[in-house]
């Protein structure tokens, strides 16, 4: 056995056996490949908050991150300044009932506070898709890269693991939230500059908070969910599907199965508690008319005779969280048991 | 210390280990071979929790894994080659790793540096040749300065300084007092690293002994003679019962003349003294040792999950019998292993035998 002093290292990088980050130590000879009391076993522990580093080191690491994240911004963003703009324009036209002529007005009427805010939010839950797709990849890169393995060797438990994971997945997902709501106002400020805006009226007091709060609270949510469906399908393709088809999909199918008389009552309410129809419920706020938006959509008035469960405001970010929870619950048993052959 | 006790797993019905216990001792490299498809990186992921056994259970210094304070501190692994994420750097990759332990950056520096890929730090893991790749496994392995080294293949992809460099990485760690696990196929380069040996084959544990003693029981010590009067050899053994005189096929290191025999039994020094005593003209005499992988071969032989079909035009191996017997007859194979210079003709006054022949 050659002596330790050697450099085995086909790289002449390491030159020679003082270590220079730890002068202090004597036993130098082995330059690195045994390291003193700077790493004994008591110093170095596993632990949550190395996870959570870990994690964020992992996701700022990749371009798929700051891809989806900054669409995802930006789509809210956009929506804030389009939707601002068709409130300009809706307020630039008189229209008379008794003739039915519509004109153009010279100073447009002015536009409620409340609109403004209510611009911010329209593409919140599109832009929802894009941070799901983030939270799927949060993991099921790890599976297509393999990386999976050396994540269990270096931290074999796997609960924290996903806790770490989801924690980071979620801060992300709530800063970008937050950062896409707050410039979509300032977009929307911007179209609409010069046009008078009434303050914001008492039955619509607490939008200001729905909007800087309760979007990033529900973006947050939804990358917790994404990231249950991704632990459960462990691939990218399988994750995305599982989520468009929870999302879009399934409602679409519960629409078409609603004509039908009799299921309507009991497939309607399925519909209003699946994540795209609580979401959207959330962030309409307090106030927000009694339909559901899948029943306006699908039959374009509301039924009074048929009784189904519409959830309110809260409920609805109730149920919102407790899909994110159902699914992050089996995402983690799946983890637990899964063999990484 | 690593310690596999009565490990079975089935994969979809399939029986993959089957009973399989043994220990990788401190201080020691412990060489785990099989044939592909044995179940070695079963094991050694079933080792690391990665795997859950259908029953039995593996301890990493006495208890399992999971329940380790700094698992990278206990438990250094190289699994497969080629996994970083490839969009990501190496740097990146190895700070992830060394975050989830509380290990300081400062060693992601220092072991990009004793693995020869510091060059390379910020390139992405994607764009990374398999040696490279190989290496940056082998460093995460070596992040947390670990008490136990589970490689499973670490030399696939290096080039032979690479291969080099692992070998006596392996024999460092194990003359520090680690245990060192190393997997792979080749008996060749583990009959160099290791000192125990534990061989598998499709799910079961074939053998579990020391390096010294496999080539101690497996190499037969055989003698190779080529020479124009096979009678006077035949007599000269014809009275000595355990000594056996057989012809074998001419190989391509035989002289072009003469018979060649393998005679089993007979002491070297001994032969080498009767063969002079009787003036036996002899064209080649070696020693031979049936190489470890013939060995090898000839145990894994019936346990092999990907027999292949032969090539055309090569004659199919035969296999000896098992290691029990004292001396197997191994097929025409690879050249001898070691060789010893041969006796020079007896007589003076056969000038026929040139010193061209002598010297063979």
């Amino acid at each position: 056995m050659s002596a330790p002093a050697s450099a085995p290292a086909p790289s002449t990088a390491v030159s020679n056996g003082n270590n220079p980050n730890n002068p202090g130590n004597g036993s130098n000879v082995s330059n690195g490949y045994t390291t003193g009391r700077r790493m004994s076993a008591g110093r170095l522990r596993l632990g949550f908050l190395g996870s959570v580093r870990s994690e964020l080191t992992k996701l700022l690491s990749i371009k798929s991150t700051y891809w989806l994240l900054v669409i995802a911004a930006l789509l809210i963003v956009a929506g804030g300044a389009i939707s601002a703009a068709s409130y300009k324009a809706m307020a630039s036209i008189s229209y008379d009932p008794a003739t039915g002529a519509m004109t153009t007005l010279d100073t447009p009427r002015p536009i409620e506070e409340s609109s403004v805010w209510l611009s911010t939010t329209v593409m919140v839950p599109t832009a929802a898709v894009v941070i799901g797709i983030f939270g799927v990849m949060a993991i099921t890169s790890e599976y297509t890269n393999l990386t999976i393995q050396s994540g269990f060797v270096a931290n074999p438990r796997r609960g924290m693991y996903l806790a770490a994971k989801g924690v980071v997945a979620a801060l992300m997902a709530f800063a970008t939230t937050l950062v896409g709501v707050a410039l979509a106002w300032v977009a929307a400020r911007v179209v609409l500059g010069g046009i008078e805006i009434t303050p914001l009226d008492d039955a619509y007091r607490a939008l200001p908070m729905i909007c800087l709060l309760g979007a990033p609270a529900a973006g947050m949510v939804m990358a917790v969910m994404a990231l249950g469906l991704g632990a459960i399908c462990r691939s990218t393709v399988g994750g995305v599907f599982a989520l468009i088809g929870l999302w879009s999909i399934l409602p679409s199918v519960l629409g078409v199965a609603s004509l039908n008389e009799k299921l309507r009552s009991a497939v309607t309410s399925i519909g209003n508690c699946l994540p795209s129809s609580v979401m959207s419920a959330f962030l309409s706020g307090p106030d927000a008319g009694g339909e559901s938006p899948m029943t306006a959509a699908v039959l374009g008035v509301v039924s009074t005779e048929d009784k189904y469960f519409d959830p309110t405001w809260w409920q609805a970010g109730l149920i919102f969280a407790a899909w994110a929870a159902a699914m992050y619950a089996i995402g983690l048993l799946v983890l637990r048991r899964a063999d990484v052959k | 210390m690593i310690t596999i006790e009565h490990i079975s797993k089935r994969f979809g019905g399939k029986p993959v280990l089957n009973d399989v216990s043994f220990t990788a001792e401190d201080g020691k490299v412990t060489g785990f071979l099989g044939p592909n498809g044995a179940g070695k990186s079963t094991t050694m992921r079933a080792a690391l929790g990665l795997i859950a056994p259908d029953s039995g259970r593996a301890l990493i210094d006495g208890s399992p894994f999971r329940s380790a304070k700094a698992p990278m501190a206990a438990v250094g692994a190289v699994l497969d080659a080629k996994s970083a994420h490839k969009g990501r750097s190496a740097y990146a990759h190895l700070k992830a790793l060394a975050q989830t332990n509380g290990i300081p950056v400062s060693r992601v520096d220092e072991v990009m540096d004793l693995t020869g890929i510091a060059s390379v730090k910020r390139r992405r893991a994607g764009a990374f040749s398999l040696g490279m790749s190989q290496r940056l496994s082998i460093a995460a392995a070596l992040l947390g300065d670990p008490r136990n080294l589970i490689l499973d293949e670490p030399v696939n992809g290096l080039d032979p300084e690479g291969v080099k460099w692992v070998r006596e990485l392996c024999r460092f760690y194990a003359g520090q007092g680690r245990a060192v696990l190393l997997s792979s196929h080749l008996m060749s380069e583990v009959a160099l690293t290791a000192d125990n040996l534990v061989i598998i084959g499709q799910g079961r544990i074939l053998e579990t002994t020391t390096v010294a003693d496999f080539v101690a029981e497996h190499s037969a010590h055989a003698l190779r003679v080529a020479t124009p009067e096979p009678d006077r050899l035949r007599a000269i053994f014809a009275s000595a019962p355990d000594v056996t005189v057989e012809p074998v096929e001419r190989r391509t290191s035989d002289p072009a003349i003469g018979e060649v025999f393998r005679i089993s039994g007979a002491d070297l020094e001994t032969a080498a003294r009767v063969f002079a005593q009787t003036r036996l003209v002899t064209y080649e005499f070696v020693e031979e040792r049936a190489s470890l992988e013939e060995a090898y071969m000839t145990l894994t032989h019936g346990e092999v999950q990907y027999a292949n079909r032969e090539v055309p035009g090569q004659k199919p191996v035969q296999y000896g019998a098992p290691a029990s017997t004292p001396a197997p007859t191994p097929a025409p194979g690879p050249a001898p292993v070691s060789a010893m210079p041969p006796v020079p003709p007896a007589s003076p006054a056969r000038p026929a035998a040139s010193p061209k022949e002598v010297t063979r």
